[in-house]
């Protein structure tokens, strides 16, 4: 299987770790996708999950200008087509609290920066395997 | 108050982040003062919380070019951009200000500001500054700390 990914993050060099993690692990990957804020990444949800197309996996940042990681997620579950997407978020801020919200919201997965490659790794088979 | 566990948090993030992120260590985590050269690199981040503060990082532009060479897995050789180096730095600073504050303040929820590039900080009150050698290289660390 190869995989379409997003990635959510308004850092370039953040979403360059997990371009190189994805492929450093051996990740069948197709396409990789790039937003720097939830607006961004909702615009390219609507572009490139559009059957025939689908996403097969989102890894998105909290922090972020103009639309936050949170109100992409909130926003991302109501909408019909894109809900069953599956989001791994990536973020410094790993309180329970906030944990405990995004699941809420839908998040499959949740991994704190700092995060080895293994990491990612290991989290992307967790999610795409089930 | 807590100076020392706050400077120990600190160490300890910066150890933590850089171990797993830029695979370097720190040598020394009481360099000071670090040599920063002619043109470095100095990233401010913010956060707010119940706590609120600020944090500074420096590293001289050698520091810096190792470290984004790490992190983004450049071959030896491998020229980086300046805006390359200077994301990363900013990355840097954003994972650091959040290690350090998951250390410090587990229970609770901060908000960060985007790490945005400064000239060099001035003395606030407050203050606490670390100096670290690492293995390729050294950095600064300033931290203004205070309760909302």
């Amino acid at each position: 299987m190869s995989l379409r990914i997003l990635i959510v993050d308004d850092s370039p060099a953040m979403r360059a770790y997990v371009k190189r993690t994805l492929q450093l692990a051996g990740i069948a990957v197709q396409s990789v996708f790039e937003a720097s804020n939830g607006q961004e990444a909702l615009d390219v949800v609507g572009r490139e999950n559009a059957p025939p197309s689908r996403l097969d996996l989102i890894f998105a940042d909290i922090n972020m200008p103009v639309m936050n990681g949170e109100e992409f997620v909130k926003q991302l579950k109501t909408q019909e087509n894109d809900k069953q997407i599956p989001v791994i978020i990536i973020s410094t801020d790993a309180t329970q609290k906030r944990v405990m919200r995004l699941r809420e919201l839908g998040a499959v997965g949740y991994i704190s920066k700092p995060c080895a490659p293994e990491m990612i790794r290991l989290k992307v088979e967790q999610v795409i395997g089930r | 108050m807590r100076t020392q566990e706050l400077e120990n948090n600190l160490v300890d993030a910066v150890r933590d982040v850089l171990g797993t992120m830029f695979f370097t260590d720190v040598v020394d985590d009481q360099k000071l003062p670090v040599i920063l050269g002619d043109q470095p690199l100095t990233v401010r981040v913010g956060f707010a919380g119940e706590t609120a503060g600020v944090l500074h990082l420096r590293v001289p532009a050698e520091t810096a070019g190792a470290l984004a060479s790490n992190f983004l897995g450049a071959q030896p050789g491998e020229p980086l951009s300046e805006e390359q180096i200077d994301e990363v730095v900013r990355e840097l600073s954003n994972m650091l200000c959040g290690a350090f504050l998951s250390r410090h303040e587990a229970e609770q929820v901060f908000e960060l500001t985007s790490p945005e590039h400064v000239e060099q900080p001035g003395p606030e009150p407050g203050e606490i500054r670390r100096g670290m050698e690492l293995e390729n290289g050294c950095l600064e660390l300033t931290l203004n700390w205070r309760r909302v």
